[in-house]
């Protein structure tokens, strides 16, 4: 079906509105009865508004990747120049390198809610989920059903085997919270104030620039099959059923990272930016896809779509509640961020729960994650 | 802290100006004096929400609205929610008010833990609640009630291999439909919902349990409190399979651990949980249909039957050779117990004795794999081929008939388990091992429902195949990636589409097949096969004209023989498919090479045929010479037997694909209706036969030998490179794959596969071809040479040389041949 001009959708809205007020009301009006008004959608829903929001997003994350990439070039020139002596490369490129590690780090506060954003339909459609696993979520070697699938062919001719995913390996190598990807033999006083302070990091160049290489490219594959990629339903029933479960995870990361944990935190990544914001981006995301799908559920079940509408929307406004708040300056302790993950993982299990259901009475497949 | 309902994000006024006001509209409706309007599940979610933002507020806040709260959840109890809950599930609707009312108290006292306890108690008795009026509803027919209800309930945790049930859903949808009755809807209602909530059960005392360690009082409380509330769901279905008694322990159990747990006694919590969880041992909530129980028994004697297998390639000698193996074997015992653990209670009536072999020798394979994996000591294959029979038997002797007939199921249940196994091991760099995998996959593919498949839809068995190993529908193959060390992702795509084939292949197989396609298919492969012996048989005699006609006799003979030979063969399928199918692949790739030997034997005497002519002139003339010699007799003995010999294998092997199909066919639908189809297929056969050795018997000779002579190198070739990816399955010879995309049905028809060893295998064959026409030209000549050279030399005319090499058309004319080519 050809999505109706935004103009004609306006007016269609327009007068739904009464209709649909007057049909609440009259389903309020006592007695016991549950049968549902059922509306007709003619043909399936237009879903170029996700793949539309996913382009924007994969080109996005691709633009910053390249120029993390170009920086990452220009660090390991230095670092090249200065015979990899770390201390002569502080010595001799101070303010350079500062300049440099600034500028990648604000690459990467701009690639990674580009990507978050988008992760919810990336990760949640198989056929391009091994991208998630890369980019943003998959493990180093030690753990290999979760690993990621790339290797870092470093310059110098080592290969540093499954080091990660590309996010944790760049933010811990530029934030300094990884010893495994830092220059050694030096301090990563980047600034020269004398001391090294939380966040700074002087990463080893070899690793690095093969990091931003990898990235690089991975971010313009996604990009590349993000333009090819025509989503159907059963992509968008995956992907919400497949990604709104996975709050207990991310609480979870957050309850570990510095944001909660503090000095204790035993996660090295999440340091740039609250995993909050990552879930609040992700489950943006998802109700944006949820969207484009409601007409179908409602015109089969309007009280599961209502029901689906309204508990995604909150889970969203509670997740992005906690994140004010901790913008704010509250801070949450270990049992607390147990409690609130709790909840949002129960309510995003139902959630999936109902999705499921829809899917069954649309006869929509959901795919094997 | 409540949460906010949220405006969408698109800057669309219009939109949201019409939302805001419907919503105003509906507000005014609903904001009628008379009774809430709100539909159950509206009402549950703010009691849900209500008691949430109480928490919320003493856990982060002040704690000054938490009564405030706790009041508007209980004002929400009201309504269409308090009616039907109070026709349907009076019991539940007190449990709720009693929930509430200890939320009012926790609430005015700041008492997290006991608000978080009440909270989860408020939860179950709505859940309880809510399973009760939609059954009620159910079977009063009336399914928009029932579904509206079932908007409160709770799913099973979606895992990779899990996900929420839908039967439930199904089940309205079907009584909507007329498809089903309200009996038959309460069924899957039951089913849906004591499923998800024993699994809930146990995730949750899980939850308590981790709670209760890291010293989080309030989720230890909430936790619990749950587990007890949806244990008073699953009762009433506990105390029908068990009895009064082994409930009431139970409830006893479910309700000191809820206590327990809210008082932060996490000793006598852990005294009560082992209690109630042992209670719940070999407890099965939901029904399983019969059709599920069958499904597990056969995944259980597969995943059984495959441990002493892996135990076998993994071990030799006391030590461990192949790791891989070893955790095969691990991951196939504890298939096997799962299965096991969702038949037990069924098996329990039947023979509880049984129950107990079979799970003595679980333990004991656990003990054995575990030792092997960590090199403490590795067991003889004896022990644990006893375990194995011992736990077959046992499982033999308890199981019902119908659980023990084929089911293709199972075989997919092991090529998805093989398949994720490789993908584990490419992401764990361990290319070998995926390697292995992926060859497991394929044979338990092959040697399950592919034969079946063959049967039902060939292109999509070539599909499968191309998935696994050299491509297909643009993607690479498996193997192929595997070989190139190609990267997760690329090997990730193509098993989403293998998946999909394969779900696919699996509707096919389990919508199986109708009488009349059987007989059709049947008559198909006995006709496809009988065809292919046709060729080569036809090919082989096409030059035995004149003297050597009678040479024709023991080929044909032998060829006939290969037909009793088949049908025996056939009945040793049936009787020991399971043996067979171990060594399947195996048997195939020899078979296979059997057949390249005598199609090599057949090009080697089609090219030098003058030679054997010759070799049988000698044989006759010393015959003569020493007539009634026991020499003669023996040499003549053998040509007659290579002759059958010949005539023997070549339609053998058509028979053995032939009854490897046939069985697949036979075990779905039955020996007669396969037997009329052979039946069908072999009197087509028969014509085809008639006509092409008729035809054979008028066509110009050097015409007919030009096109027997291509066709069987044509046919040699495609056998070859079938082979020798046969050869390659068992892991005999190695996988080289060259990047080119070849269409699958240069495969399927022609063998070729994008591997060197395979197109090598094809290339060498065809230049022995080659290499056996220029050979006998080559001797052929010399022999003509020589022949001039002794007759200059007055030992004879030309002539008399000629006589014996050249084909005979030209010197000894076949009047019948001739009549015909003018």
């Amino acid at each position: 079906m050809q999505r109706a001009p935004r103009q004609t959708r306006t007016r269609l809205a327009l007068f739904a509105a009464p209709l649909s007020a007057f049909a609440l009301a009259a389903g309020g009006c006592g007695g016991d009865d549950d049968s549902d008004t059922t509306t007709a959608v003619a043909g399936g829903p237009d879903l170029t508004a996700i793949k539309q929001y996913l382009t924007d997003h994969s080109t996005a994350l691709a633009k910053q990747a390249a120029r993390m990439r170009d920086l990452g070039d220009r660090y390991y020139e230095l670092a090249e120049q200065s015979g990899f002596d770390y201390a002569a490369l502080l010595r001799d490129h101070r303010a350079e390198v500062g300049q440099i590690l600034d500028q990648s780090k604000q690459a990467y506060t701009v690639a990674n809610p580009a990507y978050e954003e988008m992760e919810g339909i990336v990760a949640g459609v198989p056929r391009l989920a091994q991208y998630d696993v890369d980019i943003d979520a998959g493990a180093d070697g030690s753990d290999p059903e979760n690993a990621v699938s790339f290797s870092l062919e470093l310059a110098n001719g080592e290969t540093l085997k499954q080091p990660g995913n590309l996010f944790f390996v760049t933010e811990t190598a530029l934030y300094g919270t990884n010893p495994d990807f830092l220059a050694t033999g030096v301090e990563g006083d980047v600034d020269g104030d004398g001391k090294v302070e939380f966040g700074e990091g002087l990463p080893d160049a070899e690793i690095y620039s093969a990091a931003t290489r990898e990235f690089e490219e991975q971010a313009r594959s996604l990009d590349a099959d993000a333009q090819a990629f025509e989503p159907t339903q059963s992509d968008a029933f995956t992907a919400l059923t497949v990604m709104t479960p996975t709050m207990s995870e991310y609480f979870e990361a957050w309850k570990n990272s510095r944001f909660v944990a503090g000095e204790k935190a035993t996660e090295q990544a999440f340091v740039a930016a609250s995993r909050l914001q990552d879930i609040a981006d992700i489950l943006g995301g998802l109700v944006l896809t949820y969207e484009q799908v409601e007409p179908e559920i409602a015109a089969e079940n309007p009280q599961q779509a209502a029901q689906t509408g309204q508990e995604l929307n909150d889970l969203l406004a509670y997740v992005e509640d906690l994140r004010d708040r901790e913008a704010g300056g509250q801070k949450f302790t270990a049992e607390q961020a147990d409690t609130l993950g709790a909840e949002a993982q129960r309510r995003a299990e139902a959630i999936a729960g109902q999705l499921t259901q829809a899917a069954q009475q649309l006869d929509i497949e959901l795919q094997e994650a | 802290m409540r949460a906010r309902n949220r405006t969408p994000r698109a800057p669309r006024l219009a939109i949201t100006a019409a939302a805001a006001l419907a919503a105003a509209a509906a507000a005014f409706a609903l904001s009628a004096p008379t009774a809430r309007a709100e539909a159950p599940w509206q009402q549950a979610d703010e009691v849900r929400n209500a008691l949430f933002d109480a928490q919320t507020d003493i856990l982060l806040g002040s704690g000054a609205s938490a009564a405030a709260n706790v009041r508007a959840a209980a004002t929400a109890v009201s309504g269409r929610l308090e009616r039907q809950l109070a026709t349907s599930s009076p019991a539940s609707l007190r449990e709720l008010r009693e929930a509430l009312s200890a939320a009012e108290r926790a609430a005015a006292s700041g008492d997290e833990v006991g608000l978080a306890a009440a909270r989860g108690m408020a939860i179950a008795a709505l859940r309880h609640g809510a399973f009760d009026v939609a059954i009620a509803a159910a079977a009063a027919g009336e399914s928009a009630r029932a579904r509206g209800w079932l908007l409160i309930r709770d799913f099973r945790q979606a895992t990779r291999f899990t996900r929420p049930g839908v039967d439930a859903t199904a089940a309205l949808d079907q009584l909507e439909a007329g498809e089903a009755t309200a009996a038959d809807a309460v069924t899957g209602i039951r089913k849906d919902l004591l499923d998800a909530y024993q699994a809930r059960l146990v995730t949750y005392v899980d939850d308590a349990s981790q709670a209760g360690e890291r010293g989080f009082a309030a989720a230890f409380a909430e936790n619990a409190a749950l587990a007890a509330g949806y244990w008073r769901i699953l009762a009433p279905e506990y105390e029908a399979q068990r009895d009064r008694a082994a409930r009431k322990d139970a409830d006893v159990a479910f309700a000191a651990m809820a206590a327990t747990a809210a008082r932060g006694d996490s000793l006598r919590y852990g005294r009560a949980r082992d209690s109630a969880l042992g209670a719940l041992t070999g407890f099965t909530a939901a029904p399983f249909t019969p059709e599920e129980q069958s499904r597990r028994a056969h995944q259980l004697t597969r995943f059984l039957d495959l441990v002493p297998i892996e135990y076998d390639h993994g071990t030799d000698d006391g030590r461990v050779t192949i790791a891989f193996e070893i955790q095969e074997s691990i991951a196939f015992t504890e298939g096997a117990r799962a299965a096991f653990t969702d038949l037990q209670s069924a098996l329990a009536e039947r023979d509880p004795e049984g129950v107990q072999t079979v799970l003595a020798a679980f333990d004991e394979l656990d003990r054995i794999n575990a030792d092997a994996n960590e090199g403490r000591a590795v067991a003889p294959l004896d022990e644990v081929e006893a375990l194995h029979d011992e736990a077959s038997g046992a499982l033999d002797e308890m199981f019902p008939q119908e659980w023990k007939d084929s089911d293709t199921d199972a075989d997919f249940d092991l090529v998805d388990i093989s398949l994720d196994q490789m993908e584990a091991a490419i992401n764990a760099g361990e290319r070998e091992q995926a390697e292995q995998a992926r060859l497991s996959a394929y044979a338990f593919f092959e040697f399950g429902p592919e034969r079946l498949l063959n049967s039902l839809d060939p292109s999509l068995v070539a599909e499968v195949e191309g998935y696994v190993w050299y491509g297909a529908e643009g993607k690479q193959g498996l193997a192929e990636l595997i070989a190139s060390d190609g990267s997760g992702r690329d090997i990730r795509h193509t098993r989403l589409a293998l998946d999909e084939a394969l779900d696919e292949a699996k509707k096919t197989t389990g919508e199986g097949a109708e009488g009349f396609t059987v007989v059709t298919n049947a008559a198909l492969i006995v006709f496809r096969e009988g065809l292919e012996a046709i060729l080569i048989i036809a090919a082989i005699t096409a030059s035995m004209i004149g003297a050597n006609r009678r040479l024709r006799e023991p080929i044909l003979r032998g060829a006939l023989l290969a037909l009793p030979a088949s049908a025996v063969l056939f009945v040793i399928s049936v009787l020991v498919l399971e043996s067979l199918s171990r060594y399947g692949e195996k048997l195939e790739a020899i078979v296979g090479l059997i057949a390249i030997a005598v199609l090599l034997l057949v090009l080697n005497w089609f090219f030098h045929r003058v030679y054997w002519t010759e070799w049988i002139a000698g044989h006759r003339k010393r015959g003569k010479a020493l007539a009634g010699s026991a020499r003669a007799g023996v040499a003549a003995g053998a040509t007659v037997a290579g002759l059958y010999l010949l005539g023997f294998t070549s339609v053998l092997r058509e028979g053995f694909e032939t009854v490897l199909f046939l069985q697949a066919l036979q075990l779905e639908a039955g020996i007669g209706i396969v037997l009329a189809g052979v039946s069908l297929g072999l009197v087509f056969t028969a014509i085809i036969g008639a006509i092409t050795f008729a035809l054979e018997r008028k066509l110009p000779y050097k015409r007919m030998l030009i096109v027997t002579g291509v066709l069987i190198s044509l046919v040699l070739v495609v056998m070859v490179g079938n082979t020798m990816r046969v050869l390659q399955g068992v892991g005999w010879i190695s996988i080289t794959p060259i990047d080119v995309d070849l269409p699958l049905w240069m495969g399927t028809w022609l063998g070729v596969f994008p591997t060197w060893e395979t197109i090598g295998g094809q290339v060498a064959a065809f230049a022995f071809v080659i290499g056996s026409y220029f050979l006998a030209e080559w001797m052929r000549k010399r022999s003509v040479r020589r022949a001039a050279e002794e007759a200059a030399e007055g030992n004879g005319s030309p002539a008399d040389a000629i006589d014996r090499t050249k084909p005979p058309r030209r010197l000894e004319p076949d009047p019948e041949r001739e009549t015909v080519s003018r």
